[in-house]
């Protein structure tokens, strides 16, 4: 029993990872105003991109840094092609996604079944041996632990810092962002990128040091999902523990629940997330207190002029 | 005699042909309130745009400590210590005040030291009374609250020696009026140059030191406290009724020749009619309007006080908050717009382009949204009957109504007037409610609307006519009313027609 | 007017072709360090269809899907909202085509079973964008993210459902659901997979360009989403409008889904109709919302999703190659978009 228990709060663990790095991307995106729906892409590219260079050099950091720079391509086009080229948001996103797609399933084909010996564990002494929550948290990939510190960090530069602050005032009331002299584009671009960055991090993380393979696809929609789950989070970069990890739970309950022969189904556990998302949706929009950025408020509707 | 801050030489503003300013020359000294005064669109906005460096100086020089400004903009404008108050406040809803305030402060660094910039914000707030608290997030905030956090955040840069305010009290209430004013004093007291952009004279009276009108984009005249401030002489100049001739009517009213009309039965009736704003509050209280068919009902009074709010509950958009409105006998308090067109309600209302532009339509095609009964061909539109309609329309013509294939976005702002002006009177309106018709058209063209309207009239149609320019209305109005202090005063007749009479109704209301 | 319009016309045939010549290019790049010769992939790739009614066929079978999808987000957004939805409603029209096809269609014939399979179809996809619908009219709910959620909670609804209620008891238990009946199933074309709903499909598209064009109702529907106050100072009912054109759209989608799986897909799997209401979307999205050109580029996309395989085996070029392409010609014809800037 406590093993089951223990293996659950492991696989919690282990699917919520790669969602923080593409939640908090996005979040930081969404907060300027721009949903990267790319994230998928994005973890993709990282997916693929950190997996080739462990498997040709076995350089882990520089495995990170060329995941990174794929991400980063792909934000970058999810920005200038929306805000210079006047592209729908959503369709771009699915183009990218599409060129994700098929471009990590044609370079990665060959490396189909193979393995590598990505990112090591590193156990914590002592703290790893506490039952039930030990191996879960104090025994883990570099990735991993970096990906529990994120959302603090994300909480720091959007709240403590001039930066954040600036790019949260892109996402309410652009006009007021420019009339403090900052670069509203130059804070949209960034933004968008930094999710494009992160989210191959987790990309990276998912193939290196999760799986230690490769798959076409391997991204699976967890893009998609952690794009979603920011609403969940109400924008809050601290929720993002409560929301990846509740996808994190909803799949390893999943697998719980396949161990243990219950019949419950698992699709239903895993579509919880969406509704509960749907629902936070409709909260946020009947409660006076703001939490939507405005500007994703008008998103659908033709885009403002940048400044 | 105080240290001169500032000195503007004969600036000049120009956007295409038009001439927002002119010939601007003042003096801005320490310790004094400066009052910028005229009605809509006599180019105060521009000039101060033009002071705060938002808008590049087209002719004439600017100084600053003596020295010239030859680059100028906001950034250097703070550095220099002139401080602006927005009227559409530079503020994030979804922020604190201190979030809002540490967005604009250069000189705090990149951290976000809330304990300092609270201690900061407290002291200037307890300083100047202003009660701001920093943790309160903003949308939870009255205008006024706001406008004192717009205060703050200017009194935060500690350059700051002189304040520009636009427009400040026109988001105030009436009690939030008297201790912004008192405000005023406080700053001037303190040594701050306080430069405020208004078109309410009481106000100007109350505090000024020294009043500078504009009217038209000139400077036409400027008072001084020590000689006396006097309401009338103000509203005279702002007004322009000493000058023998103004550009957009042909002559001063005089009253000579002007029939005056007996009514009996009116067409529109509105009794208790209370409207609230866009915030919430109270603009219209309780009021009654009676208009009867061939009657041109003016509406006279200083923009904010609720025309346009009066026009959009009349017309239907807005729901009014108590009362009735009934028309020909019919109630029609909540009736649709729909209805409202079918009985013959026509409206232009006060921003076209906002309220009736459809982007990549024709002008023929927004005949169709309006104004004409157009006949179907199949499951479409008849566009070549419409077209002849408007080829045999004598209306079209004589406004000078831009060729139907133009695109209207593409349109000047006086096209797009000519257009949705000529689209409400086309088709028998019954009651017809035109805001500032004469707005952006040239002299013969206005002389076309008015020769309109009162053909309208002669044919018995109702008319509700708002216009800023007091000389048209009485030369128009059959009746007046004035809207101010919250009600509609009035119905006025042509006897009351008096810039002196009306401009103090304006200013006060009725009651004194 | 006249002028105007032919010289749009003409800037959009250039910039048609100088994105068709640029992805060609860009991918020819690509060949090359493949050790492909272009001029033979491209060849290879007209060849998958020369001759070969199947793959002809093929094209038919996807345009249809994604040439309705695609109508499916036009309309909403000439009204003025947008419908991310199409995937899932499809998804959800498939669903509810074999649900009453096997449940209560099974003994009855064709001509019967066929149409209430497809109201059933469009209902469901009804369903389905409602929910958003009402979110938006009554909460204001922003109906872009609603729609996209949406699209998820369908296909978790559909995938519980083929692992359980409706698996397929003679299917070795593979979480499929049943077949439909032969008399149910949309008669393919001899030698392919193609069939007549490919015509509907673009008469829809045509009726949809009519419309808008040449009928009152699509002048003030376009009214309401260009100006929706402008709508509302005319009298027009701006609500009643983009309700049901958003519940005709994505009723469409629907019947896109009941289409497919009563030609196609013949029984509902975990994965049935994924993807097409995404590109439905972005068929649209790169012609600017204009239905006639939807169908150029609906055709387009399907072909060069059909020829995959057959190009694998004549070249030697992995499949995920034809959506190289695709992509690159995606993003080359959003990246010569311009902003809209006002004078």
């Amino acid at each position: 029993m406590m093993s089951l228990i223990g293996d659950f709060i492991l696989n919690t663990i282990r699917s919520g990872t790669p969602i923080i790095y593409a939640l908090i991307g996005d979040l930081i995106g969404q907060r300027a105003g721009h949903i990267s729906l790319s994230v998928e892409g994005s973890m993709l590219m990282g997916c693929c991109l950190g997996y080739t260079t462990c498997y040709y050099t076995g350089n882990l950091p520089l495995a990170v840094i060329v995941s990174i720079l794929g991400g980063a391509l792909i934000g970058f086009l999810q920005a200038h092609l929306n805000i210079a080229c006047g592209a729908n948001m959503f369709a771009l996103a699915l183009a990218l996604n599409y060129f994700a797609t098929s471009v990590t399933t044609y370079f990665g084909s060959s490396m189909i079944s193979k393995s590598i010996k990505g990112f090591s564990k590193i156990a914590i002494p002592g703290l790893c041996k506490i039952p039930l929550i030990g191996n879960a948290l104090f025994n883990q990939d570099i990735l991993t632990y970096i990906s529990f510190i994120l959302p603090v960090l994300a909480y720091f530069v959007l709240y403590k810092t001039k930066l954040g602050l600036a790019v949260r005032s892109c996402g309410e009331v652009h006009q007021v962002a420019v009339a403090y002299g900052f670069d509203v584009k130059k804070l949209k671009y960034g933004a968008v990128i930094v999710a494009g960055m992160l989210a191959a991090v987790g990309g990276c993380q998912l193939s290196c040091a999760y799986t230690m393979t490769w798959t076409a696809e391997m991204s699976g929609g967890r893009g998609f999902i952690a794009s979603a789950l920011v609403i969940l989070c109400c924008w809050k970069p601290l929720r993002a523990y409560f929301a990846a990890y509740l996808f994190g739970a909803a799949q390893a309950l999943g697998i719980l629940f396949q161990l243990m022969g219950l019949p419950i189904p698992t699709n239903i556990v895993n579509m919880a997330p969406y509704v509960i998302t749907l629902i936070a949706l409709a909260i946020t929009a009947i409660n006076k207190t703001p939490m939507m950025p405005e500007e994703l408020k008008k998103i659908g509707r033709p885009l403002e002029i940048m400044n | 005699m105080g240290e001169v801050l500032m000195r503007a030489e004969g600036l000049k503003k120009v956007f295409g042909d038009f001439v927002a300013n002119d010939g601007i020359n003042l003096e801005i000294e320490k310790g004094k309130i400066y009052a910028l005064a005229g009605e809509n669109g006599a180019g105060k906005s521009t000039l101060m745009k033009m002071l705060y460096g938002v808008y590049k100086i087209d002719g004439g020089k600017l100084f600053i400590d003596g020295q010239e400004m030859e680059k100028y903009n906001p950034s250097i404008a703070r550095e220099k210590g002139i401080g602006m108050v927005f009227q559409d406040f530079r503020l994030v809803p979804a922020f604190t005040a201190l979030e809002n305030a540490f967005l604009s402060v250069e000189d705090m660094g990149n951290y976000f030291d809330k304990k300092a910039l609270r201690k900061k914000m407290n002291e200037i707030s307890a300083k100047y009374n202003l009660g701001v608290n920093p943790d309160e997030y903003v949308w939870r905030l009255d205008l006024g609250q706001r406008q004192h956090i717009e205060i703050l955040k200017v009194l935060l840069n500690n350059e700051t020696r002189i304040l520009i305010f636009d427009e400040p009290t026109s988001v105030l209430a009436p009690n939030e009026i008297e201790s912004f004013l008192e405000l005023l004093t406080t700053f001037r007291d303190a040594g701050f140059a306080v430069i405020l952009i208004t078109h309410k004279i009481h106000e100007i009276v109350q505090v000024a030191d020294v009043v500078h009108i504009l009217r038209k984009g000139k400077m036409v005249h400027t008072f001084y406290r020590e000689d006396g401030l006097h309401e009338k002489d103000i509203v005279a100049k702002m007004v322009g009724t000493e000058d023998e001739k103004l550009a957009n009517v042909q002559a001063t009213y005089t009253g000579e020749g002007k029939v005056v009309r007996e009514y009996k039965d009116f067409a529109l009736k509105c009794s208790h009619m209370t409207i609230r704003d866009d915030y919430g509050r109270i603009i219209i209280n309780n009021s009654d309007l009676q208009i009867a068919p061939g009657m041109i009902m003016g509406v006279a009074g200083i923009s904010g006080n609720g025309q346009r709010e009066l026009t959009e509950a009349l017309y239907g958009i807005r729901k009014i908050d108590a009362g009735k409105i009934s028309f020909a006998g019919e109630d029609v308090t909540t009736a649709n717009i729909e209805t409202r067109l079918e009985k013959g309600f026509r409206i232009l209302s006060e921003d076209p382009i906002r309220d009736n532009l459809v982007p990549d339509y024709s002008v023929l095609k927004h005949m169709a949204i309006s104004g004409f009964d157009y006949k179907k061909k199949l499951l479409d539109i008849d566009w070549e009957d419409l077209q002849r309609q408007m080829d045999a329309c004598e209306e079209i013509k004589d406004l000078n109504v831009p060729p139907s294939d133009r695109r209207a976005e593409k349109l000047s702002g006086g096209n797009i007037q000519r257009m949705v002006f000529a689209r409400a009177i086309i088709g028998n309106p019954k009651f017809l409610i035109v805001s500032y018709p004469s707005r952006g058209l040239d002299i013969a063209t206005v002389n076309a609307v008015h020769e309109t309207l009162e053909r309208l009239r002669d044919a018995g149609v109702a008319i509700l006519f708002i216009s800023e320019d007091l000389n048209e209305l009485f030369t128009l109005s059959d009746r007046l009313c004035v809207l101010s202090e919250n009600m509609i005063h009035g119905p006025y007749l042509p006897e009351d027609f008096d810039a002196e009479k009306i401009g103090t109704i304006m200013l006060k209301g009725a009651g004194e | 007017m006249q002028i105007a319009k032919t010289n749009a016309i003409k800037k959009g045939v250039i910039r048609f072709c100088i994105g068709a010549a640029a992805s060609l290019g860009i991918f020819a790049v690509f060949l090359l360090t493949q050790k492909q010769n272009p001029i033979s992939v491209y060849m290879a790739i007209i060849h998958c269809f020369v001759n070969n009614r199947y793959n002809v066929g093929e094209i038919w079978v996807h345009m249809t899907p994604i040439l309705i999808t695609g109508m499916a987000a036009l309309i909403p957004s000439k009204v003025g909202l947008c419908n991310c939805g199409g995937e899932g409603q499809l998804i959800a029209g498939a669903l509810a085509a074999n649900v009453v096809g096997v449940y209560c269609c099974s003994g009855m014939p064709g001509y019967l079973g066929i149409p209430i399979m497809m109201v059933a179809a469009v209902a469901a996809g009804m369903l389905c964008g409602a929910i958003p619908l009402i979110g938006k009219m009554c909460l204001n709910m922003n109906e872009t993210l609603t729609t996209l959620l949406m699209n998820y909670i369908v296909v978790k609804i559909v995938a519980f459902l083929v692992y359980g209620p409706i698996k397929d008891p003679n299917g070795n238990n593979y979480p499929m659901s049943a077949k439909l009946a032969e008399q149910l199933r949309i008669t393919s074309f001899t030698g392919s997979r193609g069939n007549w709903t490919i015509f509907v499909a673009v008469i829809i598209a045509i009726v949809v360009w009519i419309v808008f064009n040449k009928t009152e109702l699509g002048f003030k529907m376009k009214v309401v989403g260009g100006n929706g106050r402008a709508a509302q100072f005319a009298g027009y009912k701006v609500k009643k409008i983009q309700c049901i054109s958003f519940l005709v759209a994505s009723g469409l989608a629907g019947l896109a889904g009941g289409f497919f799986m009563s030609s196609v897909e013949i029984q509902v799997r975990e994965t049935t109709g994924s993807g097409y209401g995404f590109m439905g979307f972005l068929a649209t999205g790169i012609v600017g919302d204009n239905p006639l050109l939807s169908i150029v580029s609906s055709f387009m996309l399907s072909a060069l999703k059909a020829c995959g395989a057959t190009l694998e085996v004549n070249t030697g070029l992995r499949s995920a190659a034809s959506m190289i392409l695709m992509s690159v010609i995606l993003l080359v014809i959003f990246a010569l978009g311009r902003r809209k800037r006002d004078e």
